[in-house]
């Protein structure tokens, strides 16, 4: 399998009044070509502050103090502002190479431009030759690919005429038509290899949610894109994603195929959440099961595992941070519940699972 | 709490809206916000309402606690018609329903310390001699919903959505209401916590028989805290249910619809699924299809129904549903 991207021990900081923000603490993980990653975390769980690190999009106050994010060979978390060439590479991957996708699209597209102006202006970033006539047209062909209807005469809508749904299939069609060779005008071939949609549903209803993630579905099939899909949604995780990394307190507690995690998961993390939501056989009147607590301060991250002061199984050793355990090749978590001298009793991974 | 529905006719009604409509003007159109629905609520019963945004669901719980002058219709809230009463009469209705807001930030008067936001509705509605009893009400509220006395003083600013969440919830019971408003009350919250909330609702609803309007636009959630559930598309209800039945059996399109677009989260169900369950979107309210709302999206649309409206139906056993396909 190709790796498009690979993020080793990545460390985030922003830099506050109150303090340092531990926002990503040390995370690694990679993207295979034709994937669809998913990130699930709560608010504060350093799932989006990845996505941002990975295009050098943070604002001013935060720092990438370690790790690396290897991409193309190069690696993105080295880059200096400084060295115009860097600079320029980085213009080129931005919108060319890896794309993202904003949670809510009325912020995110510009109110006093038309939305085919905005697309073109992404194609045109990356393709400053191409004549104007080829660049609206692929600006159309770009609608059409998201299913708008009328995408013509859609050209010349404003962001506000359009509903919450068309809106985000407008920012998908500008995240997928960038690059020097996206579509198929002339010179195409190598569109986005990489998007990143950080929670690109969560503003929309649920029949809207649904049309939009088997948009996503089929780009990624038909253009063989990797998508990472930041959500706090395990439903929409189990709709699309092939991998799911679980994200809590700045780290990775748990990484998988998607079906080995909803079979079983193997952190006290991921099944608290698992627990809080109401299953289909949910009946009512069973209570749900809610972690209790709140999700940590990250000025002050706990010592060792994250999520020790939240976990009815936390012992005495959950201080010290615990190290991966390797369920299966595709599949690993971070708990002292998992290694070889964990108690047998009231244990909620069995032999079975840490033997897996 | 009992696990079953609670059947109509069971039990007293806390309220019962008739054939609600609340219109507004919008540039010399009529927006038909809410367009006659019918519904009761039974003491100590919760009540979910669900649709997509611009389907009138919020509208219509604003409409039956009078936070609008209702277009047309009937409200009767504990026996009594409130529909066209003013202001100054409304008072002592007030107490007995109340109102949780979905965003917990900006619920809050952020300039307020918390004492003074729970004993702002004790001050306008005179509960309490003193201010030191009202002060009392208020720490013994933020207790039952499990934040410690010392919160009183703090400001909003100074607490997580959740605790926020729970300072809103203080702020509705302090008036021991019977009827509570919910308003997407756990949307804006981290799922760890929605159910640290949902749980804290149903434990006041066992302990003070309070009646829930529990709006909200995740099904699997409104599903699991409600008794009976109403499915509402562009102002009107399409089908009212038990929350049981209601997975087992939808019977009127759109609701099947809304069920299957539920992402599950079990890899195993949704790897099939190729494509969307529901083509289109919720069309313009100002300018709604005729017939049936729901007919251009419909996959079993007949020409009939874009020519008549349906009448709601009693499929029996409290299953009202308002398609031709059962007429």
């Amino acid at each position: 399998m190709e790796t498009v991207l690979e993020v080793s021990g990545l460390v985030t900081s922003f830099y506050t009044k109150s303090g340092e923000v531990r926002a990503v603490r040390g995370v690694s993980f990679s993207v295979n070509r034709g994937e669809i990653l998913g990130i699930v975390g709560e608010s504060g769980s350093g799932k989006s502050v990845t996505a941002l690190s990975i295009l050098r999009l943070l604002p001013e106050n935060g720092v990438i103090k370690d790790g690396s994010i290897m991409f193309e060979g190069r690696d993105i978390a080295r880059l200096s502002k400084n060295d115009p060439q860097a600079r320029r590479w980085l213009r080129q991957i931005r919108g060319g190479k890896i794309s993202m996708i904003f949670q809510d699209p009325m912020t995110s597209l510009n109110p006093l431009m038309t939305v085919g102006k905005q697309i073109e202006e992404a194609i045109a970033e990356h393709n400053p030759k191409l004549p104007k006539h080829e660049l609206r047209a692929r600006v159309t062909e770009f609608l059409k690919k998201v299913r708008i209807p009328d995408a013509e005469s859609r050209y010349k809508a404003y962001p506000h005429e359009m509903s919450g749904g068309m809106r985000q299939r407008v920012m998908i069609a500008a995240a997928l038509s960038g690059g020097p060779g996206a579509g198929s005008g002339p010179g195409a071939g190598a569109g986005p290899q990489l998007v990143i949609a950080d929670e690109p549903t969560t503003a929309l209803d649920v029949t809207i949610q649904d049309q939009i993630l088997m948009l996503l579905k089929e780009m990624k099939k038909e253009l063989n894109l990797s998508v990472i899909l930041i959500t706090h949604d395990l439903g929409v995780v189990a709709e699309i994603c092939d991998r799911m990394l679980v994200m809590y307190g700045g780290l990775i507690l748990e990484e998988g195929l998607a079906p080995e995690i909803f079979q079983t998961p193997s952190h006290p993390y991921t099944l608290g959440l698992m627990a809080s939501m109401p299953s289909i056989n949910q009946r009512k009147g069973e209570a749900l099961k809610p972690i209790f607590g709140s999700p940590p301060d990250m000025l002050r991250p706990p010592e060792g595992c994250p999520f020790y002061p939240r976990c009815e199984w936390a012992r005495n050793i959950c201080t010290s941070a615990p190290d991966y355990t390797n369920l299966t090749d595709t599949h690993r978590s971070m708990c002292w519940l998992l290694s070889p001298d964990a108690p047998k009793e009231d244990n909620p991974f069995g032999e079975d699972v840490r033997k897996k | 709490m009992k696990a079953d529905t609670n059947p109509p006719g069971a039990g007293k009604k806390i309220l019962e809206i008739n054939n609600l409509c609340q219109y507004f003007s919008l540039r010399g159109k009529i927006v038909k916000a809410v367009d006659g629905i019918s519904l009761t609520i039974y003491d100590g019963e919760t009540f979910g309402l669900v649709g997509e945004s611009g389907c009138g669901k919020s509208t219509a719980a604003r409409c039956a606690i009078r936070i609008y002058q209702p277009t047309a219709g009937e409200i009767i809230l504990d026996g009594d018609v409130i529909t066209n009463l003013t202001q100054q009469q409304l008072k002592p209705y007030r107490k007995k329903m109340q109102m949780i807001f979905q965003d917990p930030y900006s619920s809050l008067n952020s300039r307020m310390p918390v004492k003074d936001i729970l004993m702002e509705p004790l001050v306008a509605n005179k509960v309490g001699k003193n201010k030191g009893e009202r002060l009392e009400m208020a720490v013994n509220a933020l207790e039952s919903v499990g934040l410690p006395a010392y919160a009183a003083a703090r400001y909003p600013h100074e607490f997580s959505g959740g605790q926020r969440q729970r300072i809103g919830i203080a702020r509705a019971l302090i008036m021991r209401p019977k009827l509570v408003i919910c308003d997407e009350p756990i949307s804006a919250l981290d799922v760890s916590i929605q159910a640290q909330v949902v749980n804290m609702l149903e434990t006041f609803q066992r302990e003070l028989g309070l009646a829930y309007l529990f709006i909200a636009h995740d099904l699997s959630m409104v599903r699991y805290v409600s008794h009976r559930v109403g499915v509402m598309y562009l102002g009107r209800l399409v089908e009212v249910c038990a929350s049981e039945k209601i997975y087992a059996n939808p019977l009127h399109p759109y609701t099947q619809a809304l069920l299957e677009s539920i992402p599950v989260p079990d890899p195993e169900v949704s790897k099939n699924k190729t494509s969307a369950r529901i083509e289109g979107e919720v069309p313009s309210p100002i300018n709604p299809p005729a017939g049936c709302h729901f007919h251009p999206r419909c996959s079993r649309a007949s020409p009939l129904c874009a020519e008549r409206a349906p009448q709601i139906k009693d499929m029996g056993e409290g299953h009202f549903v308002s398609c031709h396909l059962y007429t």
